[in-house]
């Protein structure tokens, strides 16, 4: 059984910068976790102890890190001509700044399942401070019975998430489940900081199964009766259409600025939902460009104006995301770790030649059911 | 632990980092089914492993960072132990069966299956003794005591060498002090006056060799006649020692004829005159007396009360330890007591009128001329003397010796250079020379060669309770 009294064995102390008493939202909240993803966590481990004594291969080429990076977005943009938004630094004030990003990963592959892992960072920044929270990795059996009841969990439990279908099993469901547990973080986040600039990754874009509309809705609201400001930036630089607007349209601004571009984002989303606004920002002169989601209860140019003056930028991108999107990151050595944990388990892994191979024959004769 | 890999004689494993606590040196048996394979470990590194360098600069990045992890399946602690993995190599010394050793390298054990344990002291013991019958303890190994035979020293060459201070006159005085006591009788040519305390013990005890020991100070107790030398002698001292003219040496050897068919018998005094009177060109006159005198002012040559060495030697009936001690002689002095002693030996041993015995020779670069090297390994042994060579400067030792050492007490030695003269020697490889002796703490050797039946082993020197002299005199006193 999984011991959840020793799991924060592995806290480094804390580096406190300067002097004075830390507010309630620089307290550590890893307790809250706890309870957080407790329904997940009973599942997940009754999830792995279901597959003691199974064969389970893995895979030897992994692709390590799992992002979405929509760039079709502003072709129209051209079309119609924008105008941008001058963003001032000067009377911006500062605020604290908190980064979400998750990761997931195959860790190993059944014919009737899979295990995957999935990781969440939080980042803040709090003026001169900054500190990081790491929320798992966690690790669970999926398989298409216990999919929906697995994603439920991940949620409190409190929703069923019952129309799996629309997913394959073992091309989506790390991404699903990295979703979930984003979209999770984001809503606990939201709950927890007041008066704060809260940086996704992604879009605020809701409608598939990892981003339902209801949830993404909820986020947003809880955000703004707290004074919370939420900025998801694609992780996708888009200088290249960058490069066209700037030639075609002649945009005759220096950054900071950004380009409104909701209208064209709700036209080209067709099958999700745009929550919030979408703009095309360009935060530095050297920094590349991108496309941002914003649901605030400011004006764009106030929040992003905040956000320059809180936090670094590394070539147009704000530092905590990278921290957060980094420390969240499965690398090998995560891979071999947590496969040894398996392995402790009673899970018998092996290298097969491929997972098409092994799907289709698998060498264990299929797993018990 | 479990085998990574094995390339000819070089074997890796991948071990937890808790797992190993192995020191250079150490045995570990690698058992798969009836077969062992006897493997030396020779070096402990961090295993390389994929993504190690994205993970350590991501550690690095995050540094400034507090982090508090929530990480309910202890990944981390895997983790911290993955990244501290070891790699550790070793040599392959063996495939034990049926309690013999044997270099059967193309036997594999299992990768998983095979069973990894360090070797016991007593298998070790076991395949590294040979069938002698007089054990000298050396000291403690992988926790247990470790022993060689006396008679593996018998008839052999024994160098023993590391940098200062790391304990090779200390090694040097156990084995003198239990060949002795096996009924050996021992020559150390002592430069230091290190030898001269071995009758004391550290309480002032008398030791268990006090009875075996006895100190000869040349110009003292110590001094032998020109006659005893004998023309050959005296000759090699002129020429190779006071650089004696090839003329002047005629004129010498014409001499000792002379004042022996008129005097009867030749002395010191007696060739002075000779020289004094005879006709002699002014040169040869000049060159002949001042080295004649060089000889007197030695105070080693004594025809009216000399030492006969055979007798000396012989009167000891169960083993002796003769310390010369060349600490207080000039550098000629020691030069001429050394050739007249290697000189007077060869003659009694080839006659017949002394026993085989060990020569110690420390530091024996100071006083043995270059032609008597070839002699040591070839001829002397033959007649029976066995050297065990001291000294801190290997390169002082020609690369021969080396070549045809038979064992090899090596103590550390940090320099590159000093580890690639000793590593020219044949009963070892390079890679164990190189890399375990430099990782030895003071009072720890390598002992190579016939002593562990080619089983290189690390050994911590015993302590002996004898009294230390020959200690270096400090400004401040003690150190430490």
């Amino acid at each position: 059984m999984l011991n959840l009294s020793n799991i924060y064995k592995h806290m480094k102390p804390n580096n406190p910068v300067g002097r004075g008493a830390m507010t309630q939202y620089q307290q550590p909240q890893i307790n809250g976790f706890k309870s957080l993803f407790k329904a997940f966590l009973e599942k997940s481990d009754r999830s792995l102890s279901s597959i003691k004594g199974v064969k389970l291969g893995v895979e030897t080429s992994e692709v390590f890190v799992q992002d979405e990076w929509p760039i079709q977005l502003v072709e129209r943009l051209l079309k119609e001509g924008v105008k941008p938004i001058k963003v001032s630094v000067e009377d911006a004030a500062s605020r604290r700044v908190v980064a979400i990003d998750t990761s997931s990963i195959k860790v190993a592959v059944g014919s009737k399942g899979v295990v995957v892992a999935i990781r969440g960072a939080l980042v803040i920044r709090e003026w001169s401070r900054i500190w990081a929270e790491i929320i798992g990795p966690f690790m669970v059996y999926i398989d298409y019975d216990g999919v929906g009841e697995l994603l439920s969990s991940m949620l409190g439990g409190e929703v069923r998430l019952d129309y799996w279908g629309d997913y394959q099993l073992y091309n989506s469901v790390q991404k699903v489940l990295a979703g979930i547990l984003e979209k999770r973080l984001q809503e606990y986040a939201v709950e927890r900081f007041k008066d704060t600039i809260l940086l996704f990754d992604g879009s605020l874009s809701a409608g598939p199964l990892d981003n339902p509309t209801w949830l993404v809705s909820r986020i947003i609201d809880g955000a703004r009766p707290r004074g919370n400001d939420i900025l998801a930036f694609s992780k996708t630089s888009i200088l290249r259409v960058w490069g066209e607007l700037i030639t075609s349209l002649k945009l005759d601004a220096e950054p900071p600025y950004v380009v409104e571009m909701t209208w064209a984002i709700k036209e080209l989303e067709m099958r999700v939902k745009v929550l919030g606004e979408t703009y095309l920002a360009r935060l530095s002169a050297g920094g590349e460009g991108f496309r941002v989601d914003a649901a605030i209860r400011k004006s764009i140019g106030d929040v992003l104006g905040s956000l320059l003056k809180s936090d670094s930028l590394i070539y147009g991108y704000p530092e905590t995301l990278i921290l957060a999107h980094d420390l969240c990151t499965f690398n090998k050595m995560d891979l071999i770790a947590m496969q040894s944990i398996l392995r402790r388990r009673g899970i018998k892994l092996f290298k097969p030649t491929s997972i098409r191979w092994l799907l289709f024959r698998p060498i264990d004769g299929g797993e018990p059911a | 632990m479990k085998i990574l890999s094995k390339n000819g004689d070089k074997i890796e494993f991948l071990a937890a980092p808790g797992e190993d606590g192995l020191r250079r040196g150490d045995y570990v048996i690698v058992s798969d089914g009836g077969k062992k394979l006897l493997v030396q470990i020779l070096d402990v590194n961090y295993a390389e492993l994929p993504g190690i360098l994205e993970d350590t600069l991501r550690e690095l990045a995050s540094e400034p960072l507090s982090l508090k992890i929530f990480d309910p399946y202890d990944v981390g602690s895997i983790l911290t132990e993955l990244k501290d993995s070891r790699l550790i190599v070793g040599k392959v010394r063996g495939v034990v069966e049926d309690g013999s050793l044997r270099n059967d390298l193309l036997w594999l054990p299992s990768r998983l299956e095979s069973r990894i344990e360090r070797a016991s002291p007593e298998l070790i013991m076991e395949l590294s003794s040979s069938a002698g019958r007089r054990p000298i303890i050396i000291g403690e190994s992988m926790n247990g005591i470790i022993s060689i035979n006396a008679e593996d020293l018998d008839g052999r060459l024994t160098i023993i060498t590391g940098k200062k201070e790391t304990g090779k006159s200390h090694l040097a005085k156990i084995l003198i002090t239990s060949l002795a006591e096996y009924g050996a009788k021992v020559i150390a040519l002592d430069v230091n006056g290190e030898y001269i305390g071995l009758s004391m013990r550290i309480d002032g005890a008398l030791s268990d060799v006090a009875d075996k020991h006895v100190v000869l100070t040349p110009g003292e107790n110590f001094r032998v006649s020109m006659e005893d030398a004998g023309l050959a002698t005296i000759t090699d001292i002129l020429r190779y020692i006071l650089n004696t003219p090839a003329t002047s040496l005629r004129e010498f050897i014409r001499l000792w004829r002379l004042v022996k068919k008129v005097n009867g018998k030749v002395t010191l005094r007696g060739l002075i005159d000779a020289i004094g009177r005879v006709q002699l060109h002014e040169s040869v006159r000049d060159a002949l007396m001042s080295r004649l005198l060089s000889l007197e002012a030695t105070r080693f040559f004594d025809d009216e009360n000399p030492v006969k060495i055979d007798s000396m030697i012989n009167s000891v009936k169960e083993g002796g330890i003769f310390v010369i001690n060349l600490s207080k002689i000039s550098s000629h002095g020691r030069r001429i007591v050394v050739e007249y002693v290697l000189s007077k030996l060869s003659t009694l041993l080839r006659d017949g009128l002394i026993d085989p015995l060990f020569l110690l020779a420390e530091e024996a670069h100071l006083y043995l001329r270059e032609t008597y090297w070839d002699d040591l390994i070839t001829r002397m042994r033959h007649i029976g003397i066995f050297p065990i060579l001291v000294t801190n400067q290997p390169d002082t030792i020609p690369e021969t010796i080396y070549r045809q050492a038979d064992n090899i007490f090596l103590f550390n030695f940090t320099n590159e250079s000093d580890l690639n003269y000793i590593s020219k020697t044949a009963r070892i490889d390079s890679d164990t020379v190189k890399l375990i002796a430099k990782a030895l703490p003071p009072r720890h050797c390598l002992m190579i060669g016939r002593i562990v039946n080619d089983l290189p082993i690390v050994v911590k020197v015993r302590e002996m309770p004898l009294k230390m002299l020959g200690e270096t005199k400090l400004v401040f006193g003690l150190r430490g």
